[in-house]
Order: structure tokens, then C-alpha cells, then sequence
């Protein structure tokens, strides 16, 4: 017996054959009074098998799209069963469909440009969904990051299939296919997600494969805020892995390029926040990279954190290793939840050493015309330097010591920071005969950007 | 060979409660024949661990024999480093990061069903210095919480971490990073000190040719192309060698030249730790690291843990 | 948790980036990064401006007691 279409189902039909696919949205919020007068419409049909057979009747692409039969009886399903006051009771019905909705974008002798977009608006519905859902996740017995997960894993799956265009030639973004122009996006959402649900290597496999499936012209033709984004997330990623030039450079790029892209929109509460979220690892980045923030940037976002980070630039600066640990104690939950404690205590201490030991030079070698120091004079200064270490952790009290300074001494001179040479035996440091401070000590960033070269496979990224 | 086997069967899985009891026997009356009976242990503790994985069984049984293989490990890498006897440094190496991923998995899941494993601390502080290069246990360890992340064992990991991080080391697939501390002094003060346990202690020693290597470089690229050779006396007190004798056989191992003064240490030409074309140099260890080992048996050193009963509330069992 | 008022009610995940509204222009091919935008973001130099702060000032003053 063939179930009787009813008029919402006719016209759900018509519209699937003249190639538009809005209607098959699951977002209630703005498909919810279509998919309530379905559900209605749907009662009557009693088993999975009248729905298939429907679906099929309509011959959809001469009844040669398999996969689009399932996303259309996955959609219908939904309307059917849908709970609209229970996202748990509905979950299985919307990620069985965002599934099967991704599974027909990846065969490409079918048409799935036009899916494109309604994958695009679904993703944006499912990933709040899911992280909701996450966040329940004891309450409902689920495994940490479960959803979130699972939707990584379907957008993998259209990552992946997005294929090089190896024969043909560059193109601009216009001239496209639809999925070509959603690589940045799908690369942005599932960076994202890892970084999220705590698998920031993963990431790892999506930057490297970006440039290889790009088929267009320059980095720069894709849109402004998936750029952004893209670099936003690289240079999270960097900073994740402690390469801290690397970081500097994508994230102050992200930076740049938000405000230019947003002149006229600077107001904007999105905007705002969007430059926090840069700024957060941006400010950390440059004052490992040897750059001082201005003190205007504090007065544009006149967050706490960026005054926060001013003071730290500050006490790099002046050469107090006792207040940078009381500073990172300070801030210690902050920091630890951003990722970012322990490599500004690694990283930090070289610079305030140099900023140490260069004010000693300023303040004792200078005025007397001599060339040397010796490594007691230094270790007082370095003793001073830390003060009391009461009250203070390990990582903050039992790393750094006055007996370091022969070695801080050589590490500077190793990486160039410092030109002079060392005298272990006599407990000496020997410099140029100069009186130009910034001979003996060169720019912090030079020295990095010689030492610890950019990441050439993003060098496309720049152009 | 024991990836092709077939997996064993049912029958030949012992269950957790004989394997801690295999263990115990193993704890109680062979690991006092070590180095000689390395290459048993290994296997044991190994097959133990895998009829574990074969039960997919990560209970407090699995929690106590991975915890107490760990410190046999670790206990066996500095008894192995004193001895002539012969044995694969880095099998021991694996099997110990295995028996310490196996942990980790585990601790994140009993933390989250709610509880809270009592030895957890110390074993996350091993985890760290596992891979001591590598940034991701640095955000591991940041989000564990806060009383795991203040213990002083995980503090002191972390202290090691940084105090290793110099931006010279180079290796094979190693990404160089910005502005790292070479602090081999510091190093040597903190391992002698007894806050730095035996266990942790000998774990440290692996990297101490390493350290040694870093810190010749270190100084050989700070000083003076015309700098006299530096006394052995100096560089024995400075690295912590034992005697002079190690010194000549770590120099010859880096063909850094030597001569009557002393030690030409402008000579080093090597800029990685390793020699591809030579085997690696035997690992070293340290008298005051010896000494450390003295002052407990090795059934004590293995059963200090705290039992693993009880770990998960009753309340959240499923 | 009810389907359509999830949206509202996801507590905002900080560092995930937002959607957010771009000049018009924006997305055009002609529009490079600038690299003019952020000068006044970072000094060009931060050994231009010496620190001249109170623990600098104490520094000189401890040392002085050790000088040689």
C-alpha cells in the first residue's frame, strides 16, 4: 500500500527537486514550524520502510543518489520522532542526520554543491549542540568530549575528501566549487574542535594537509575571517608547542588582519572579544619573542589582561626574576588553564637574565671603562634579582639560583643574545670595548628570528 | 614476534588477582638478584601487563602492578647503569612509558567517574620526565588539578623540565625552541639533594650523558677559540663524573682532545648527543645517586605506594 | 535542555573565535594583509626605552655594597 503524501511532504518534495535544500534544515529555530506541521503530517506512517519507499518514489537525481535518499528519510525521521524540550532525546536523530547529510557531500560526481551551504548552516548548529551535550556528560553517561568528537570525526570525512586539484590551475575563490571554497572553514571547525576537546595534536595533520588540497590562487583571496581564524588557531597551536617566533608571527597576522578587516565594525561586542581571544596568546608570544606591547595597546582593549601582561613585559624588562614568579603565581589558575604557565616559566628568565645583566654592565662597567665582570658580581645581582623565595613554590623557588649565572652567562652568548666570551676558570665575562649597550646585547627578536627560523610551509599563508 | 602471535587463550589470562600475587613473588624474592635477572623481570612484568590489556581490565589491581612495574624500571635503569651486565636500555625505556601511558589513561578515568587515585602524583611527576622534551605533557600537566599540579614530586618534574630545556639540544625530529636555559650546574646541585627521591633520581640519570654532552657544548661555544685547555679536575667537579676515568672515556667517546693540562674543550666538533654511525655511549650514573639507593631495599623502594582500593566512590560505579 | 533555546543558553566556550561582522570590502582579492596596522601595537624597539624602576634603582644600590 502506498502512504498517502501529505501537502507539507509535497511540498518538502518539490522544492528537493528543483535543487533547493533549505527545507531540510534540522535547526528549529529557524525550520521549527515546517518540521512541526511534518511531524504531523508524519504520524500516520507507521514503519522505516514506508518511508524509504516514499523517498525513493520521488526518484530524486533518476533514484541514482543513494546517499541523498538517506539524508532525506534521515531528515524526515527526525521530523517524525523530534522532541523539541529534549536535545539528549533528540540527539541520535540530529547526528544520524548531520552524518548522513555529510556522507552525500563526498562523492562529487553527484551534485553536491548546493549542499554545501546547508552543510555549513548544520555544522553551526551542531557543534553548540554537541559541546552542550559534553558538558552533561556525567549526567547522562556519556564519555568526555563525546559529541564533540563524533563531529570532528564526520567533518574529518569531508576534509578528507576534498581533493588537490593537481592537473588543473589555481583559481579564485569565486570560480570554486563550493567545496573547494569551504576548506578553510572545515579546517577552522575541526581545529577548533581539537582544541577544544584537549587533542591539539590532531591538529597537526589538518595544517599540513591545507595547502596541499588548496586549489586557489593566494591565501589571501579566501574570506577575511576564516583567515583569520585559520591563523588565530596555527598560531594557538604554535604557542602549544612552545614555538614561540612561529606563534608570534600567525597570531599577530590574525591580529592585524582583524583590525583591518573590522575598521568600521571595531565596536562590535564580537569583534571585541574576538581580539581578547588573539590577544590572550598574542601578548604572551611577543614577550617571549623579545616585544614590548606599547602601552597605548592597553588603553585601545582596556582589558585586565592586557594590563596584566604590560607589567609582565615590565618586569622582563627591569631583570626581577623575584617578581616574575610572584607574578605568575599571581595569575597561576589563569594561566595554567590557557596552557600558558609553564612556557612563559621557561622562556621568560633568559630575557630577564639579559635584561639583568646588561643593566649591571650599564650601571658598574660603564662608568669605570672596563670590559669585564665577574661571575660573583653577577651572582649578587641574580641574588638580589630573586629575593625571598618564602611562600613561593618549587617551579618558582628551586630552578633559578645566583650559582646559575655561569651557565645563564653561556646560554645568552650561545644564542647570540649576549656577545661576549666566557671564562670559566677565572669566573669572568670578557665583552667588546665599546660603550654602545646595543652592540654587546642585539635586538632580542633578530637574534630569534636567526636562531629559530618561521615554519616555511606557512610562508603561502603570507601571500 | 609478539605483535604476529595469536592472541592467547581465555584460559591462559590470569586474572588480577594473580597477577598482583605474581608480582609479589617477583618483588619479594627476585628483584634482589638484579642485574642479573633483567632480562627476566623484563618479560615478566611485560606478560603481566599484557594479560591486563588481553582482560581490557583497568582496575585497582591494574593500577597497583603498573604503579610498582614502573618503580622496578626505574629501579633496574640505575642498578643496570653501575653493572657490566648486559641489557637493552631501551626496552626498559619503552616498557616503562607504556606502563606510564597505561597510568595515565587510567588516572584521567578514575578522575572522571569522580575519584581520585592515591599515587597518582608521583607517577604523573615520572610521566613528565618521560618525555622531557615534549610540550604536550607540559599541558598535560597544566591541567591536571590543582592539588596533583603542587605536589612536590610533579613540582619537581617540572623544575627538571625546565632546567633541560636548553634551546642547543639537537637531535633527529627535535623542533628547536626559543630562549631555553641550559642549567646543567643546577642539574647536578638538585639530583644530589634527598628532596629528589631515589626513583626519580635514577630516572634523571638517563639523561645524564646528555646533560654532560650539552654542557661541553655549552661551554665550548662561550668561550675563547684560544682558550687553554680546562683541568680535568674542573670539568670532573663541574659534570659530576665519578672519577677522572669516566671523564677520558666520555671525552674519547666525542673525540674531544685531551692532553697533559688538561681538556681542549674548543675541540668538539659534535652538535647532537648522538653519533649516528657510533653506538650510543653506555648510560652513566652518579655516587650520590648510589648512595640514595642505600638508604632502602628494593622491596621498600618498589611497595611504598599507597593501596589502589577504593579509588572510584561507590556512588558512581556502573 | 530544549532544542531551540540551546543557543542562548551554551555557556560561551572563551577561546573558541566568533562570527563576526566584516567591512564590506573585506573579503576582496584587492585587500593584502597590511603590514602597517599593528606598529602601535609593539615597540620597535624595546631596548630604546631603559626601565628606570624602583628595583633597578635597589639593584644599583645592593651592588654597590659588592662592588669590587
Amino acid at each position: 500500500m502506498k502512504p498517502v503524501v501529505g501537502s507539507q511532504l509535497s511540498q518538502l518534495f518539490d522544492s528537493l527537486m528543483t535543487g533547493n535544500f533549505a527545507c531540510l534544515s534540522v535547526n528549529l529555530n529557524q525550520n521549527g514550524r515546517f518540521v512541526a506541521e511534518l511531524q504531523a503530517e508524519l504520524q500516520n506512517i507507521r514503519t522505516d520502510k514506508e518511508l524509504e519507499a516514499m523517498v525513493e518514489n520521488q526518484k530524486f537525481e533518476k533514484g541514482k543518489w543513494t546517499r541523498f535518499n538517506i539524508l532525506v528519510v534521515s531528515y524526515l525521521k527526525f521530523c517524525q520522532n523530534v522532541n523539541p524540550w529534549s536535545v539528549w532525546e533528540s540527539s541520535d536523530l540530529i547526528f544520524n542526520y548531520y552524518q548522513d547529510l555529510t556522507n552525500c557531500l563526498l562523492n562529487d560526481s553527484f551534485p553536491v554543491d548546493p549542499l554545501v551551504t546547508l552543510f555549513q548552516d548544520t555544522t553551526e548548529y551542531v557543534i553548540p549542540l554537541a559541546r552542550e551535550l559534553d558538558s552533561n556528560y556525567r549526567e547522562l553517561g556519556t564519555r568526555q568530549h563525546q559529541f564533540l568528537a563524533h563531529v570532528s570525526s564526520v567533518i574529518t570525512k569531508l576534509f578528507n575528501s576534498i581533493k588537490p586539484r593537481y592537473e588543473e590551475p589555481a583559481l579564485r575563490f569565486d570560480e570554486l566549487p563550493r567545496k573547494q571554497q569551504i576548506l578553510l572553514y572545515t579546517a577552522n571547525r575541526l581545529n577548533s574542535i581539537y582544541m577544544q576537546i584537549d587533542s591539539p595534536a590532531s591538529c597537526a595533520n589538518i595544517f599540513k594537509n591545507v595547502k596541499p588540497k588548496s586549489a586557489i590562487q593566494n591565501f589571501s583571496q579566501y574570506p577575511g575571517r576564516e583567515r583569520i581564524e585559520y591563523r588565530y588557531l596555527l598560531g594557538r597551536y604554535y604557542m602549544l608547542n612552545h614555538r614561540v617566533s612561529n606563534a608570534f608571527h600567525q597570531l599577530n597576522s590574525a591580529f592585524a588582519l582583524l583590525i583591518k578587516c573590522s575598521a568600521q565594525t571595531a565596536g562590535n561586542a564580537a569583534v571585541q572579544r574576538n581580539k581578547q581571544r588573539i590577544l590572550r596568546y598574542l601578548l604572551p608570544a611577543g614577550i617571549l619573542f623579545g616585544k614590548m606591547p606599547t602601552p597605548e595597546i592597553c588603553q585601545l582593549h582596556g582589558r585586565e589582561m592586557a594590563q596584566k601582561y604590560l607589567a609582565l613585559s615590565h618586569i622582563v624588562k627591569s631583570g626581577s626574576l623575584h617578581r616574575f614568579h610572584v607574578w605568575l603565581a599571581q595569575n597561576e589558575h589563569e594561566l595554567r588553564r590557557k596552557g600558558l604557565l609553564l612556557v612563559l616559566l621557561e622562556k621568560c628568565p633568559l630575557l630577564i637574565y639579559r635584561s639583568l645583566i646588561r643593566r649591571v654592565i650599564i650601571d658598574f662597567c660603564f662608568p669605570s671603562d672596563t670590559n669585564k665582570i665577574s661571575y660573583s658580581f653577577l651572582a649578587n645581582g641574580v641574588q638580589f634579582s630573586l629575593g625571598s623565595l618564602q611562600g613561593l613554590k618549587p617551579i618558582y623557588s628551586a630552578i633559578h639560583a645566583p650559582e646559575n649565572v655561569a651557565n645563564v652567562l653561556e646560554s645568552l652568548v650561545n644564542l647570540g643574545l649576549f656577545k661576549a666570551n666566557c671564562f670559566p676558570l677565572s669566573e669572568q665575562c670578557v665583552f667588546p670595548k665599546t660603550d654602545k649597550i646595543d652592540y654587546i646585547f642585539p635586538s632580542v627578536n633578530e637574534r630569534l628570528v636567526a636562531f629559530f627560523p618561521l615554519n616555511s610551509d606557512d610562508f603561502w599563508l603570507d601571500n | 614476534p609478539a605483535a604476529a602471535a595469536a592472541p592467547p587463550l581465555p584460559s591462559d589470562v590470569r586474572p588480577p588477582q594473580v597477577l598482583v600475587k605474581t608480582l609479589d613473588y617477583i618483588v619479594n624474592n627476585i628483584i634482589s638478584k638484579l642485574p642479573d635477572c633483567e632480562g627476566f623481570l623484563w618479560d615478566r612484568m611485560r606478560s603481566i601487563r599484557q594479560d591486563f590489556t588481553y582482560q581490557n581490565y583497568s582496575g585497582p589491581e591494574a593500577v597497583d602492578c603498573n604503579e610498582r612495574i614502573v618503580r622496578v624500571h626505574l629501579l633496574i635503569l640505575h642498578v643496570m647503569a653501575t653493572s657490566d651486565v648486559e641489557y637493552s636500555r631501551q626496552q626498559e625505556l619503552e616498557q616503562l612509558h607504556k606502563a606510564l601511558i597505561t597510568l595515565s589513561e587510567i588516572y584521567d578515568e578514575v578522575r572522571a567517574s569522580g575519584g581520585q587515585s592515591p599515587n597518582e602524583a608521583e607517577f604523573r611527576a615520572y610521566s613528565l620526565l618521560s618525555r622531557v622534551r615534549d610540550p604536550e605533557y607540559d599541558r598535560m600537566a597544566q591541567s591536571l588539578p590543582q592539588s596533583i599540579f603542587d605536589d612536590d614530586m610533579v613540582q619537581l618534574a617540572l623544575c627538571f623540565r625546565r632546567i633541560l630545556s636548553n634551546s642547543t639540544y639537537s637531535e633527529r625530529g627535535h623542533i628547536k625552541t626559543e630562549n631555553g636555559v641550559n642549567l646543567y650546574k643546577r642539574f647536578f646541585e638538585l639530583i644530589k639533594l634527598d628532596v629528589v627521591p631515589f626513583l626519580m633520581s635514577s630516572f634523571l640519570e638517563v639523561h645524564l650523558n646528555e646533560v654532560r654532552f650539552y654542557a661541553v657544548k655549552s661551554l665550548s661555544h662561550s668561550i675563547n677559540k684560544k682558550h687553554k685547555p680546562v683541568l680535568f679536575d674542573f670539568l670532573r667537579t663541574e659534570l659530576m663524573f665519578n672519577n677522572d676515568d669516566e671523564l677520558i672515556k666520555f671525552c674519547e667517546y666525542y673525540s674531544i682532545e685531551q692532553n697533559q693540562e688538561g681538556v681542549k674543550l674548543t675541540s668538539l666538533s659534535h652538535h647532537s648527543h648522538t653519533i649516528p654511525e657510533k653506538s650510543p655511549l653506555k648510560q652513566s650514573y652518579l655516587e650520590v645517586v648510589n648512595q640514595k639507593l642505600f638508604k632502602s631495599s628494593p622491596k621498600e623502594l618498589i611497595d611504598c605506594g599507597k593501596p589502589n582500593i577504593d579509588t572510584i566512590p561507590f556512588s558512581s560505579t556502573k | 535542555m530544549s532544542l531551540e533555546k540551546q543557543q542562548q543558553n551554551t555557556l560561551e566556550e572563551d577561546d573558541e573565535f566568533e562570527d563576526f561582522p566584516v567591512d564590506t570590502w573585506a573579503d576582496s582579492e584587492t585587500v593584502k594583509e597590511a603590514p602597517d596596522v599593528p606598529t602601535n601595537l609593539w615597540k620597535e624597539d624595546w631596548d630604546d626605552v631603559e626601565v628606570d624602576d624602583d628595583f633597578t634603582k635597589e639593584l644599583k644600590a645592593e651592588l654597590e655594597k659588592h662592588k669590587q
